[in-house]
């Protein structure tokens, strides 16, 4: 899972690099963020409210 | 009210650079700051490569939150600096790159301070080695949160800085957007690499990584 995050953000900087008009990069920069902070859900379930995924 | 109210307060000798032959200093020191603000940051990663490249100390998950949302922090500044290799950068892109910035920024001070949090309670020895006394978790809340007030900082003295023209006068500028854009790529690229190496072809990662899981599914 972690790999696969890596890899998208690998994407959102070759997104920069090579200059992707908005309407690529926004949604790609997005779904980034918000796949990242759902995978730091589980931590926060299972360490705050004790719910082991 | 006429228009020409709505002009933003420019600062003094703001003629274009082609006409003064360079920009002046807060102009320039703007964009030297989104290169600092990028560097910084892939500054904060090589520390924690060196505690596991060097050390021998495996991040945890959380710690691999940590090392993404520096990166993501860095993706404005990075944007910005990308267009002004192109010419001028519009205000419009300077305010959605710190924007941005801020926004990854205070996310991932909240996965620091989540993880200070698990250990704080004595006898918690904390996970890993730590520096100075504090441990890396610690240490990436406080970049965290020197990175979301330097990135707001940045949005509010907008005015100050603009037009936002310096790269096309300064080619010391044009020639450090390269650098800086290598220098993230490398550890974005490095990251992905690590992180792989980490879990192998596994979906979940142990809490406490002991080794290279990579490695280990291949029989090495």
């Amino acid at each position: 899972m972690y790999t696969l995050l890596f890899l998208l953000i690998f994407l959102c900087v070759m997104a920069v690099l090579q200059d992707r008009p908005a309407r690529i990069r926004l949604p790609l920069w997005t779904a980034t963020l918000a796949l990242s902070v759902l995978a730091f859900l589980p931590h926060v379930l299972d360490h705050t409210f004790h719910i082991a995924l | 009210m006429s228009s020409t109210t709505l002009t933003p307060a420019r600062p003094s000798g703001s003629a274009g650079p082609a006409a003064s032959g360079a920009a002046p200093l807060p102009r320039r020191l703007g964009m030297w700051f989104a290169h600092a603000y990028v560097v910084g940051l892939c500054g904060t990663l090589a520390g924690a490569y060196f505690f596991q490249f060097g050390l021998w100390e495996y991040p945890c998950p959380m710690c691999l939150l940590q090392r993404m949302f520096f990166l993501l922090s860095a993706l404005g500044p990075a944007w910005i600096i990308a267009r002004s290799r192109t010419g001028a950068v519009t205000s419009r892109e300077w305010a959605g790159g710190w924007g941005w910035a801020v926004v990854a920024a205070l996310l991932g001070s909240t996965v620091s301070a989540a993880q200070v949090l698990m250990h704080i309670v004595p006898p918690d020895p904390g996970y890993a080695g730590a520096l100075f006394g504090l441990h890396l978790y610690t240490w990436a809340l406080i970049a965290f949160l020197a990175a979301a007030l330097g990135a707001g900082a940045a949005l509010f003295l907008t005015s100050w800085v603009e037009p936002l023209d310096a790269p096309a006068a300064s080619p010391a500028l044009r020639r450090a957007a390269t650098v800086t854009l290598a220098v993230l790529f490398v550890f974005a690229a490095s990251n992905l690499l690590a992180c792989l190496l980490l879990q192998g072809f596994h979906w979940q990662m142990p809490g406490d990584p002991t080794g290279y899981q990579f490695f280990t599914d291949l029989g090495l």
